[in-house]
């Protein structure tokens, strides 16, 4: 008993009445209804986990996170499942000049480089793609990416199977008709299990000229004589 | 000990800033009617190092001749060595276009020969420099190795060896007399006169011979005087031709000014003001004095400062040399020590980049895919490219490596926007490029080529 008392006096131990400890620092990542549930923003070391679909917008939804980089760090993005264009990065004004991909083949290959990225102190942010990391190759990043104070965001595609991992935050992001769901599952230090709708468009549509094609045929008919 | 021994054999025609790589350019030596140089565009026309102007002028009717300056040269090559300074200590040069770095004492502190390899070539690439060379126990070693284009780098000493004895007398730095010497007593390679024992050599040859081949066998180690680099700043680039625009100028300066930074960032100092001088062929030089009230540790914000520097002058004349001289240099005080604060990261940055690349290969670095072209499958990723991106085409954040064909019926949100050129270089593209809405809310960059086929060419993450 007096063992486990002691252990809720440590500083590590977080207390829900504490309510959420945004004393250190956070990345923001600009939508303000994830950002209060996340207490601040993206935590600015360790592992995170992203679970969804490829192509729901889950990496330009932490564009501001990306492109917030004073000290001109590099952004690796390992094994990533195609090339990243230049002109989305501009979009976004995330600096083309500090992002590096690197692609090796082998698992294991992948995982050392994550390991190096993060161990190099030279990277801003570590953005990696890869399914079903086991709990010891977790463990392994979250400490390298929170001893060298650096930022690993991890993608694991909705098909594979979930798997409990040593993080710093876990989240799943879901696509709906006005932008994303993002349901935190689990986050150091603060309340999990809550979850925030973002409006969020990362495309352009047709929906004006739809409109005015549908709407005002005389405008169009003027228009084009 | 290990030595590498690069040879930079265009250095002239490396450092002229010529762009345009399908002409023709020589180096040429008056003194000795010698062809000293010459491009690759040259040497496919058939001209080769060591011809004389009327050989090369026959056979290359439309070739750009850079007269040869030894001192030039020799400039060129201080600017490289205060550039491998920064991941190297122990560096000799050879002027006019040699240079010895010791490797062992590097090894471990980069962990390992291919780490400290790796980020050596990083820089001579980013220098744009072409170079030949070679790794062998003593600097004549190497050097003979660098000069018979060994271009390996060896870990054993048996490979080194056998490097060596393949290589010919003339990659030596023998004399023709000694050769001939040499020749008269039946010596016709270097391994067989690597095979005699330097006691019989001693008989019939003298000794300048012996002590070089004690050398290259690194049996003695010749005292060397290592590089230094000054304690003040002075560059000059000599570009290949006369330059009349000022727009012109700029690149140039721009080189100037990033080989001052490396050297101001090797000592923490700084410089509030860059001191160029443009030389003109007949009429005095003209100073141009680019201050800054801030300490800037950036070549962009140098540049911007620069070029609007240039926008006020006029020249007189078409310019022939450009220097960079920068006498005071302050130290970092408390009020700017952030000035230096990404100078741990740049450090980091190289290491880490040659420490992947030195276990997964250089291919594994690549670059987001940027370039002049609007099929989005034509642009390149291999490549450091600074083209401004300005599109009507938003395209996708991952392009799929190769187009996958389409089996699902997404619903179609924007489009199309057609894509039809590349005539002009024979790979023809007709396409309507959409963007498109799965069922479960994925984004996927689409195309229908001009048989009406689907394919994903993206995804918007």
């Amino acid at each position: 008993m007096a063992d486990t008392v002691f252990t809720f006096q440590h500083p590590a131990v977080w207390r829900a009445r504490e309510g959420m400890s945004d004393n250190r620092a956070r990345l923001k990542t600009g939508h303000r209804e994830l950002d209060s549930r996340l207490g601040g923003g993206l935590p600015s070391k360790g592992l995170i986990r992203i679970r969804s679909l490829s192509g729901i917008g889950e990496l330009s939804v932490f564009h501001q996170v990306l492109a917030d980089n004073p000290n001109e760090k590099l952004i690796s993005m390992i094994n990533c499942p195609g090339n990243v264009h230049a002109a989305w990065l501009h979009q976004y004004h995330i600096d083309a000049e500090h992002v590096r991909l690197i692609r090796p083949e082998l698992t294991q290959d992948i995982l050392w480089s994550a390991e190096q990225c993060l161990k190099s102190e030279a990277c801003h942010i570590v953005v990696l793609w890869i399914n079903s990391l086991t709990p010891r190759q977790a463990r392994r990043l979250q400490v390298a990416a929170s001893q060298h104070n650096t930022l690993c965001l991890m993608f694991e595609s909705e098909h594979t199977a979930r798997c409990a991992l040593p993080l710093a935050l876990d989240m799943r992001i879901n696509p709906t008709l006005t932008g994303l769901h993002v349901h935190i599952d689990k986050h150091v230090g603060a309340r999990t299990d809550v979850s925030a709708d973002i409006r969020f468009t990362h495309t352009p549509s047709n929906k004006t000229i739809n409109q005015i094609l549908h709407h005002s045929p005389d405008y169009v008919t003027s228009a084009t004589g | 000990m290990l030595w590498a021994y690069f040879h930079f054999y265009q250095l002239t025609i490396d450092s002229g800033g010529e762009k345009d790589n399908t002409a023709a350019v020589i180096v040429y030596e008056a003194k000795t009617n010698r062809v000293r140089q010459c491009n690759a565009a040259a040497s496919s026309a058939g001209v080769a190092v060591g011809m004389g102007m009327a050989q090369a002028a026959a056979l290359c009717q439309s070739v750009s001749v850079i007269d040869y300056c030894e001192q030039r040269e020799a400039h060129r090559l201080m600017a490289l060595a205060n550039r491998l300074y920064q991941a190297a200590s122990d560096i000799v040069t050879f002027t006019p276009d040699g240079l010895a770095l010791r490797l062992d004492p590097l090894i471990r502190y980069y962990e390992g020969l291919e780490n400290i390899w790796q980020v050596l070539v990083n820089e001579l690439n980013a220098a744009k420099v072409k170079y030949a060379f070679g790794v062998g126990w003593s600097i004549e070693a190497a050097k003979t190795l660098a000069m018979n284009k060994a271009n390996q780098l060896f870990h054993r000493n048996e490979q080194i060896r056998q490097a060596l004895s393949a290589c010919p007398l003339s990659a030596t730095e023998l004399t023709d007399k000694q050769r001939n010497a040499l020749k008269r007593v039946g010596i016709h390679s270097l391994q067989q006169l690597l095979d005699v024992p330097a006691s019989e050599l001693g008989r019939r040859f003298d000794n300048t011979l012996i002590s070089y081949l004690c050398a290259l066998r690194a049996e003695t180690f010749p005292r060397v005087n290592y590089y230094s680099p000054p304690d003040t700043f002075f560059s000059l680039i000599e570009p290949s031709y006369e330059i009349s625009h000022t727009e012109q100028l700029l690149p140039f300066m721009r080189n100037l000014t990033d080989e001052f930074l490396t050297f101001a960032r090797l000592r923490n100092r700084f410089s509030q003001q860059l001191c160029f001088s443009l030389c003109f062929r007949e009429i005095p030089s003209m100073t141009l004095t680019v201050g800054s009230a801030a300490p800037l540790f950036k070549v962009k914000q140098w540049e911007s400062l620069v070029s609007l520097k240039l926008e006020q002058i006029v020249l007189p004349a078409p310019v022939v040399k450009l220097t960079l001289q920068v006498d005071e240099l302050e130290d970092v005080d408390e009020q700017t020590s952030d000035f230096f604060n990404n100078r741990v990261h740049e450090f980091a940055q190289k290491q880490l980049i040659s420490r992947l690349q030195a276990r997964l290969g250089e291919s594994v670095i690549q670059y987001p895919y940027a370039g002049d072209d609007f099929r989005p499958d034509q642009l390149s990723s291999f490549q450091q490219n600074n083209v401004k991106v300005e599109r009507h085409h938003p395209l996708p954040c991952v392009s799929l490596l190769s187009p996958a064909p389409l089996d699902e019926s997404p619903h179609i949100e924007y489009g199309p926007v057609r894509i039809q050129t590349g005539w002009w270089d024979g790979n023809t593209v007709k396409r309507d490029y959409y963007i498109g809405r799965t069922d479960d809310g994925r984004r996927l960059h689409l195309y229908r080529d001009s048989a009406g086929a689907w394919f994903i060419s993206g995804m918007y993450c």
